[in-house]
């Protein structure tokens, strides 16, 4: 896999962990 | 008559969720990113889910809540409730139709995993070329009677487990049934994605002699290496709109009456969000981690000439398993995820029309889900028996493509332009705890009814004339697809008819109070 590769994959992995994150999180807390 | 209700938020989410991920996570959406583009079809996307995808995931919310407030569970009685006008609760029929007749044959080709899980497990899919991957499809699907199957006798009888599962768990109700199911098949899918995928992760490089270059590392530059060029072409941002339309199961009807069980003040605008962030983890990390980059690491770049959703899945896949050890094991676990994210998508489609005999004609729950169950039943029977005349293709694509952009497509606007996009906006933050950054309310108003009319004509005017005209049908499969023409147009009337003596009856009860 290219460098530009693993950047995109990071990436769209990273946001999509992160709103998962974070409705999850809010979901639990409320 | 009193409504039934979510035991909780985490089983309401798990539930909604279930009903989002479905096969084409795991089997449409790598194919889809492969071959448009790699990496690069993140870019069109990502901006289909934000401009398309969760805004109309939390328009279906808020329809669904609201229409549950005034005791609907369908979009008949919610249209009609958001627009005094009497064609409103017609075109909410569709929202019955469409789940109805896509169940018709979701619920059989889900029980293909579990027939594949049963065959894996007992050590009959051991195949070493992918011709016997084929054919053992083609015998299970009883499009061939070959050394592997003499008749479609398996396949049927998997399909009624998989019929009566559905049908039980609609029986026993939205938190007895739909609810415990989700709390069961959605972890248990999540447990075996993450297993395959670090069963993946750790293929390395399994020929690394004749083929060092086909390893799990270029598989994954295979799915992520972006190549910008398709990015010119119009038919990757269609098919990226197009996947997260179909994935978030937008259109259908199913998500407002799952919504409508929800209770007054749900915080529905983070419940749509979770089931939405939920659906793209099992869809992008998960989805794009197993199928495309095991096939690479044993088969290199020719898998790039995969073209059906379905050849990935279960023919190329079972041939990686042949190839690692406990591959039975895998195999089985990859088959049940797909069982599993099937039939929790079976039962979302099955329960719109339940809750239309249930709420506007006053039928019992479980009449309600017999005689969903008897329609699902018989009309199955030629989506079985005539599947090789390309009957399942043509309902697919008038109800599965053309009628969910069409129905979206007069939902948005019944939604920002009948009830009032402010109306709407208020009824999305009762009692949310989070707030919908304010942009989202002018891509709902503006840029969302563009986009879905968009992607409808384009489907209407490219796909649909040739569609229509059935060119390419053989002579001999044309009977086959007028009869399903004719069992859709019947189907259609039928719910308009059953919508009118639903609303004759009330008004006649109105009449005499």
């Amino acid at each position: 896999m290219t460098t530009l590769g693993w950047i995109f994959m990071l990436t769209f992995w990273g946001v999509i962990l992160a709103l998962l994150v974070y409705s999850f999180w809010k979901l639990l807390s409320e | 008559m009193k409504r039934e209700h979510w035991g909780s938020r985490i089983g309401l989410v798990l539930a909604v969720a279930g009903n989002a991920v479905g096969l084409g996570n795991f089997l449409r959406f790598p194919v889809q990113a492969a071959k448009h583009g790699g990496g690069a079809f993140m870019i069109p996307y990502f901006l289909a889910f934000l401009l398309l995808g969760i805004p109309l995931m939390w328009v279906e919310w808020t329809i669904g809540r609201f229409g549950g407030t005034k005791g609907h569970g369908t979009t008949p009685g919610m249209f009609d409730e958001m627009w005094k006008s009497p064609l409103a609760k017609y075109i909410g029929s569709i929202g019955v139709l469409l789940p109805l007749m896509i169940g018709v044959y979701y619920v059989y080709v889900m029980t293909w995993s579990l027939g594949y899980a049963f065959y894996s497990l007992i050590g009959k899919m051991n195949f070493v070329a992918f011709a016997q991957a084929k054919d053992f499809f083609n015998g299970y699907i009883g499009v061939a009677h070959n050394a592997y199957f003499k008749s479609i006798g398996p396949a049927y009888l998997f399909y009624l487990v998989g019929f009566a599962i559905t049908i039980w768990v609609i029986m026993r109700g939205v938190s007895g049934g739909i609810e415990k199911l989700a709390k069961i098949a959605m972890p248990a899918l999540f447990i075996f994605a993450v297993l395959l995928v670090i069963r993946v992760l750790t293929i390395g490089t399994p020929d690394p002699i004749n083929h060092p270059a086909w390893n799990i590392n270029n598989g994954l530059g295979f799915m992520w290496n972006p190549r910008f060029d398709a990015l010119k072409d119009g038919a990757t941002w269609l098919a990226a709109a197009g996947q997260i339309f179909f994935t978030l199961s937008l259109g259908i009807g199913a998500i407002q009456c799952y919504a409508s069980y929800v209770r007054e003040h749900e915080d529905i605008a983070l419940a749509g969000l979770t089931t939405a962030s939920t659906n793209e983890f099992a869809e992008v990390i998960l989805g794009g981690t197993i199928a495309i980059p095991a096939a690479f690491a044993f088969f290199g770049p020719e898998i790039s000439k995969i073209a059906g959703t379905f050849d990935l899945g279960f023919k190329t896949l079972p041939l990686v398993f042949a190839k690692i050890p406990f591959g039975s094991i895998f195999s089985a676990l990859w088959f049940l995820l797909l069982f599993f994210a099937g039939i929790t998508s079976s039962v979302a489609l099955a329960q719109p029309p339940v809750a239309f005999l249930e709420d506007e004609l006053g039928i019992s729950r479980k009449n309600a889900a017999l005689i969903v169950g008897v329609i699902l039943f018989v009309f199955s029977q030629p989506v079985i028996f005539f599947l090789s005349h390309g009957f399942l293709d043509e309902i697919d694509w008038w109800m599965g493509t053309f009628g969910l952009a069409f129905f979206a497509t007069l939902e948005i606007f019944i939604f920002n332009y009948a009830f009032g996009t402010k109306r709407g906006w208020e009824e999305l933050h009762k009692g949310a705890k989070i707030k919908v950054p304010g942009i989202f309310y002018y891509i709902v108003r503006y840029i969302t009814p563009v986009f879905l009319t968009f992607i409808f004509l384009y489907w209407a005017l490219t796909d649909g004339k040739a569609k229509l005209l059935m060119e390419g049908v053989s002579p001999a499969d044309r009977p086959y697809i007028i009869l399903a023409r004719v069992i859709m147009a019947l189907f259609l009337i039928a719910g308009m008819v059953l919508v009118k003596i639903a609303w004759d009856k009330k008004r006649k009860r109105e009449e005499q109070r």
